[in-house]
């Protein structure tokens, strides 16, 4: 037994003039391993300079924590995209499943971890926030994630290939059995919600139902709405609704929810002169012409 | 075949005539009673703030054997960390759970703590029969009693009664399991904590701890002859002061923290103090008894005073507690009773009978011992 604890003894004491092995997390990072992954961003197109998304939503149907909403679109120059692209980081378990289904390795996983933030609805990002996460990314690496940097789905030789990765059949074995009950309608246009059967998801479709219109959660339905014009826009239950007013009230004290809605006003510009016969103030406003000719005394 | 004014050494017969202090307690009463305050409050603040510091030095070194930092958040290196630590352990809350008898649970860590304090009371940081520094004021030593080592043991294991209080008026079955394993644990450990200094005893003839170190500046440190006696010391004291590897009375990993579970706050903070007070107590102990206390280690080294030779050597003690704290795993509870009364206690005893044999032979013998 002594001769135990004297070998123990001298182990001990050894290490002591030995470099302590902690890494002292704030000031010092360990290396990520290439493969690391952290929150999901959008790669930005080295053409457009914009995400590569094209909105199939393939990403959102294999999601198994349900934490993207997309809801496809056609941007100006008529090539598709995601009109509404939502991630919400705070259920996001970072398995990287969209990202190795994305067709047009639009998606990548970032080595981002630092994901702590003080109001839960600042982890739902849109696409914005998802290219820029990307930016970070490339300002702290020096690397630029234009291809995708998921190497899952890289070949040997470090490039892409989209030919590489798994159908989307082979991907999900509830697909084959071919009676897919999930929430989660395979056809890209993926209401973000509650479980909904295929059979009630086609209804839905066929009813012109928008269907991202789903269950979403409050959080989430608030920021849709954002993207949404009117006739689309969900109805927030009432009580969230006041809720909502009341806080943005709150926040600016002196404009109403009417003067929110539109910040900026046109203004009129008027003239008040004392009518002297009914002592009043009339108010009465001048006419373009006349604004112009001051406009141009001014400049001469 | 002798008589017992033979048994008392010629050299400590000289030696231990009354101290010469500038200050007669019966002459001027009212200004040696002053100089004992300011003594007293030398000597504790000293060992306060050694204390503190020891309790970063051993997070410190512990850290360092187990390759991590250790506290180094607080000031440059972490020195601020005792001061971090009684800040806390001041604001925080007392809390006296419901269960508990109030009376007994709030006196328990008084009477864990003022004894391992006390036992610092005859420790001679110097020759107690030189005046000690400006003038008298501040002596080497709060008292000089002739029963030394008596008082010293007697207030080391009443400390015990605080934790057995403390583990009965918790009302909870780990803190009572706690005291039950530590009153156990402590009264085995006093006997040969005892006995293993009698040989020590014998061979210095006084019980008064300066003597003991004159007898050893005049002759050899007694861990040379005593070395038996030394090795149950050392071991009896590590378990007399709960520390690890004999540390059951707490033993979180079973007991959650033993006795003092229920204790938090500054009540909590009392028993960390008594804790290495009597750690401390022990340590400076061994210093004094076995490696010649104030005492320089040859004659040529009498220019650095004495208070520094017991610190130094109290702090290599204290140093091997650490060292042995961070290496050697818990005991089991059967393997510590087992220690101690299959091989400790007869151990001690040889000890014993060997020393007194050796020395009534010498003593007849005319050797000088």
């Amino acid at each position: 037994m002594l001769g135990e604890i004297a070998k123990g003894l001298s182990i001990t004491f050894g290490n002591m003039f030995k470099k302590p092995i902690t890494i002292q997390y704030p000031k010092q990072m360990r290396n990520f391993h290439p493969r690391f992954r952290g929150a999901v961003a959008f790669v930005r197109d080295q053409d457009t300079g914009k995400e590569r998304c094209v909105g199939c939503g393939l990403c959102s149907a294999v999601c198994p924590a349900n934490c993207l909403t997309v809801v496809p679109g056609v941007d100006e120059h008529g090539i598709r995209n995601a009109k509404i692209y939502l991630y919400d980081m705070s259920r996001c378990v970072f398995c990287g499943m969209c990202v190795e289904v994305c067709p047009e390795l639009a998606l990548v996983m970032t080595h981002e971890f630092e994901l702590a933030v003080s109001d839960r609805s600042d982890l739902v990002l849109d696409t914005e926030a998802m290219l820029k996460l990307a930016d970070r990314e490339k300002e702290r690496t020096g690397q630029a994630i234009e291809e995708p940097g998921f190497p899952a789905i890289t070949t040997s030789n470090g490039i892409a290939s989209p030919s590489s990765f798994a159908k989307h059949t082979e991907l999900d074995p509830r697909i084959q059995r071919g009676n897919f009950q999930s929430h989660q309608p395979l056809l890209g246009t993926a209401p973000h919600g509650y479980p909904m059967e295929y059979k009630a998801y086609l209804a839905k479709e066929q009813a012109g139902k928008p269907l991202a219109l789903g269950n979403l959660p409050p959080v989430l339905k608030e920021i849709q709405n954002k993207y949404l014009s009117d006739d689309l826009k969900t109805p927030l239950p009432k009580a969230a609704q006041l809720e909502a007013n009341e806080k943005r009230e709150e926040r600016t004290h002196l404009l109403t929810t009417a003067e929110i809605n539109e910040p900026v006003k046109e203004h009129e510009i008027v003239r008040t002169r004392l009518d002297p016969a009914k002592d009043r103030i009339i108010v009465e406003p001048i006419a373009d012409s006349e604004l112009k000719r001051t406009e141009e005394e001014q400049k001469s | 075949m002798f008589s017992t004014a033979q048994l008392i050494d010629p050299v400590v017969a000289s030696q231990a005539a009354a101290p010469t202090q500038a200050v007669n307690a019966t002459q001027e009463p009212i200004i040696w009673f002053l100089q004992t305050l300011v003594t007293i409050l030398v000597i504790f603040v000293v060992m306060l703030t050694v204390q503190a510091y020891q309790t970063w030095f051993e997070r410190k070194s512990m850290a360092r054997a187990q390759l991590r930092y250790g506290p180094n958040r607080t000031g440059p290196i972490g020195l601020l960390q005792p001061a971090a630590d009684l800040v806390k352990m001041l604001i925080k809350e007392r809390i006296v759970p419901r269960e508990a008898d109030k009376a007994v649970f709030t006196l328990a860590p008084l009477l864990s703590f003022v004894p391992a304090m006390a036992a610092l009371v005859l420790i001679p940081f110097g020759d107690t029969r030189s005046e000690g520094l400006l003038g008298g004021w501040v002596r080497p030593a709060i008292a000089d009693l002739n029963v030394g080592i008596l008082y010293i043991l007697a207030f080391s294991s009443v400390g015990v009664y605080g934790i057995i209080m403390a583990g009965y008026s918790s009302g909870n079955k780990y803190s009572m399991l706690g005291a039950l394993r530590s009153s156990g644990q402590v009264i085995s450990y006093e006997l040969t904590l005892g006995l293993s200094l009698m040989g020590v005893l014998i061979q210095s003839g006084s019980l008064r701890l300066n003597d003991i170190v004159l007898q050893q500046q005049a002759s050899v440190w007694f861990v040379f002859p005593q070395a038996v006696g030394f090795l149950v010391f050392m071991v009896s004291g590590i378990a007399e002061t709960n520390r690890t590897p004999f540390d059951l009375p707490e033993a979180e990993s079973e007991l959650v923290a033993g006795f003092h579970l229920e204790y938090s706050g500054i009540f909590f903070g009392m028993f960390y103090v008594a804790e290495y007070f009597s750690m401390n107590v022990i340590a400076i102990l061994a210093a004094v008894m076995f490696f010649g206390g104030w005492a320089a280690p040859a004659p040529f080294l009498d220019f650095i005073p004495g208070p520094f030779w017991l610190f130094g050597k109290f702090a290599l003690f204290l140093f091997l507690y650490y060292w042995l704290r961070f290496t050697v795993p818990r005991f089991r509870y059967d393997q510590l009773m087992g220690l101690v009364w299959k091989v400790m206690f007869p151990l001690a005893l040889a000890n014993l009978v060997i020393t007194g044999i050796v020395k009534i032979i010498g003593i007849q013998m005319g050797w000088w011992l």
